[in-house]
Formats: C-alpha cells, sequence, structure tokens
C-alpha cells in the first residue's frame, strides 16, 4: 500500500470524514454550555442535546487538541489547528477504512 | 495557424457555455463563499485569493480605465462573478470527466460528501451556527437567511419549470443564467445593500486605530475571554447595535462564536461620523456591558 492509495478519496473515507467533522460541528455547538455567561444559546443547542458529540469530539479530535494546548489562544492560532484537525479527520478515516479491509480480507 | 486559433476558441465557448452543471456548481460556489463573504472565513480567503493576485495585478492598469464608470467595489464584485463562473466550469467539467470515466452513481456520492465536508468546514469557521442566536453575525440577520433560503427554493422551482419546458435550449440556458444572477444578487451580500459597511480609507483606519490606541493593552486574552477590536466602519444601519457610553460617538456591536469552546468577542466599533474620529478615546467595553446575565 503506498500514499497514493491510502489517501485516495473513496465513498467509504469520505462518509467517515464528513461524519467527524459533522460531530466537531455539534461539539463546537454543545461547548457553549461551558461557557456561563454566554447567553442565547445557539439555535441548535436544543436539538443535539440528546447526544454526547462535545465528549465524542474530544476523544476523536484529542492528538490536535493536546498540541493546541501548548499553543496561544488566537484566532489565528485556532484557525490553523483547525486546518490541522481537518486533515487529521481525513487521514483517521482513511486509516480506519484502510484497516476495516484488511481485517475483513484476513478474515475472510 | 486560423484553424488552431478558431479551434481554440470553440473549446473556450464550450468550455463556458452555460448548463445545468455549470451553473449548479456557480450557485453551490455562490452559497458556501458568498455568504462568507465578510466572515473571515479561511475558504473565502482561499477562494478569494486568485481573485485578489487578479486584482493587484490588474488594479493599476484597469482601476484608472474603470474609476470613470464604476466604483472600484462593484468592479471587484463583477471580477468575482467572472471568477466563480470560471471555477464553476471547472469543477463542472472535471465532474463530467470523471463522471464518464468511473461512472454518474460512482462520482456522485463522493461529490456530495465532498460538498457537505466544505459546508461543515465553512460553517464552523465562521460560526453559523450562531447565525440564529446573533443576528448579527456574519452581516446575516435571521429574517435575512430565511429570505435568502425562500428566494433560492423559488428561484431552482422556477428553473426546474423551465428546464421542462418546450423553449429552445438557448433561451433555457439564458433564462437560466438570468435567475442564477438574480439569486447572486440575493445572495451576495455587497449586494445586499445597506448591511455593507462603508470600509475606512488609509488615513481614516489610522485615526481610528489612534482613538482606540489606549484599549490596546486589554485586546489580549482576559482569562477564560478573547477581545478583539476591528474598527470596520463609519456608522452604517445595522441591526442590534448596542449603545456603548465612550468618549465620543460610537456605536459597538459584537461578534460571539466558539472556538474550541472559547467564547470569541469580536467587538467592533463604528463611528458615528468621519469627524468623530479625531475626538475618540475609548474606554473598554468588558463582556458585562453587552450581557445582561453577566455578573461581574
Amino acid at each position: 500500500m503506498n500514499f497514493k492509495q491510502f489517501i485516495w478519496p473513496g465513498k467509504w473515507k469520505l462518509a467517515l470524514f464528513v461524519l467527524f467533522l459533522a460531530v466537531d460541528y455539534f461539539g463546537q455547538v454543545q461547548s457553549w454550555a461551558f461557557c456561563k455567561e454566554c447567553y442565547p444559546k445557539p439555535f441548535l443547542y436544543d436539538l443535539i442535546s440528546w447526544f454526547h458529540f462535545w465528549e465524542i469530539s474530544l476523544v476523536i479530535s484529542a492528538p490536535i487538541r493536546v498540541i493546541e494546548w501548548f499553543l496561544p489562544k488566537t484566532e489565528l492560532v485556532y484557525t490553523v489547528t483547525y486546518v490541522l484537525l481537518v486533515a487529521y479527520f481525513y487521514a483517521l478515516a482513511c486509516g480506519i477504512v484502510i484497516l476495516t479491509k484488511k481485517i475483513k480480507k484476513d478474515s475472510s | 495557424m486560423q484553424e488552431k486559433v478558431r479551434l481554440v476558441f470553440e473549446r473556450i465557448k464550450v468550455f463556458l457555455t452555460p448548463n445545468k452543471l455549470n451553473l449548479i456548481a456557480f450557485f453551490l460556489l455562490i452559497f458556501l463563499f458568498g455568504v462568507n463573504y465578510h466572515s473571515r472565513s479561511v475558504l473565502a480567503y482561499l477562494a478569494f485569493l486568485p481573485l485578489f493576485l487578479a486584482l493587484s495585478i490588474s488594479t493599476a492598469l484597469i482601476k484608472s480605465l474603470f474609476n470613470t464608470f464604476f466604483k472600484f467595489d462593484d468592479f471587484s464584485i463583477i471580477l468575482s462573478l467572472v471568477y466563480f463562473y470560471i471555477v464553476a466550469c471547472f469543477i463542472a467539467f472535471s465532474f463530467e470527466k470523471t463522471t464518464r470515466k468511473f461512472g454518474t452513481k460512482k462520482v456522485l456520492v463522493p461529490t456530495i460528501f465532498v460538498f457537505l465536508a466544505l459546508l461543515i468546514i465553512s460553517g464552523r469557521l465562521t460560526g453559523w451556527f450562531l447565525v440564529f442566536t446573533q443576528p448579527s453575525i456574519g452581516n446575516l440577520s435571521l429574517s435575512a437567511f430565511f429570505v435568502y433560503i425562500l428566494t433560492a427554493i423559488v428561484l431552482v422551482f422556477v428553473w426546474v419549470i423551465i428546464e421542462s419546458s418546450q423553449l429552445p435550449t438557448f433561451k433555457k440556458n439564458i433564462s437560466a443564467v438570468l435567475l442564477f444572477l438574480f439569486l447572486l444578487a440575493a445572495f451576495h451580500p455587497a449586494l445586499r445593500g445597506n448591511i455593507i459597511p462603508e470600509t475606512l480609507n488609509e488615513e481614516e483606519h489610522d485615526m481610528a486605530l489612534l482613538a482606540i490606541d489606549d484599549a490596546d493593552s486589554q485586546l489580549d486574552i482576559q482569562g477564560d475571554w478573547i477581545l478583539q477590536y476591528e474598527v470596520v466602519s463609519i456608522k452604517t444601519p445595522v441591526e442590534h447595535i448596542t449603545p456603548f457610553q465612550g468618549g465620543c460617538s460610537v456605536e459597538v456591536k459584537m461578534q460571539t462564536r466558539t472556538i474550541f469552546g472559547k467564547p470569541f468577542y469580536k467587538i467592533i466599533v463604528y463611528f458615528n461620523s468621519k469627524e468623530s474620529l479625531e475626538f475618540c478615546d475609548l474606554e473598554i467595553p468588558n463582556e458585562c456591558d453587552f450581557d445582561p446575565h453577566c455578573k461581574p
């Protein structure tokens, strides 16, 4: 398996990628809860409160969050780390899909 | 030689002739980037980068020529429109090419996923989810947002009717172009009229920065709060402006969004008149000035 095969987009890779992005997005909406002074809550906030998006988004983006922890908290840094996060999500999606295919192949 | 030139022109003509795919891609581009034009989105910057390059190179030559007829802003809108359309043609062309190679079914699903990904990324960077509670964010009011969506639905509906009619293809294409230009007018913030702030020129901007110079020390992170001043404009009609008692005649608008869980406040100072720039000596408002629920 070479690098091109690894990153070549496919249906499942992109689906997972979008899923990760969506979880992160909803996690951000839920993070509003930690800001006691922020009012009113975002429109989506009540609609998605039934699921733990914030916690899951923390887990799936852990490596980037760790990097971010050490950096100054400015808008520029947040923007740059978001680009990193997007790249990481795509790599993660590729990794999961390829691993699943390999396990499936080995077991059959 | 003449034949070669004719062939190139023929290819360009085919490439640029509006069709369903071109127009859909055009619409999606406007939707993704047009709405966020003033939201400082990275994607918007990337999308506009070639435009800015083209502008800076051609400005010196063309601006003087066009200034007689248009304001520069008008020119940049026209140019962005053309730029969007060419990008849309490229997208449609490559989509068609890959479709021919791999089949529609195989290409369509990944394309939808890519669009969804771009939509989420764009939304995350610009704080779209806050649009519904902070009507002034991204210069997009709640009522305006629904008006745009409604306009888009109506226009797409009219387009479907035209497409299924018995009109000749050329007339169909022309009406589709007109419809999408109308849609652009509805979506593009720069064409939405009074919600676009009047931009300060360099001298006015310097004066404004001087006016808030004392505030500089407090522009950084204050505990968990990130405050940032951005002098945007001389006052223009904007919804939800919070009156602010400063040393001069100003009004303050606040944009709020979260970035990785931190509330990010962008405070925009609107000067009531160009003259007041000279006399302003602003005091720093804190988040409690804007939030009735805040207990300092």
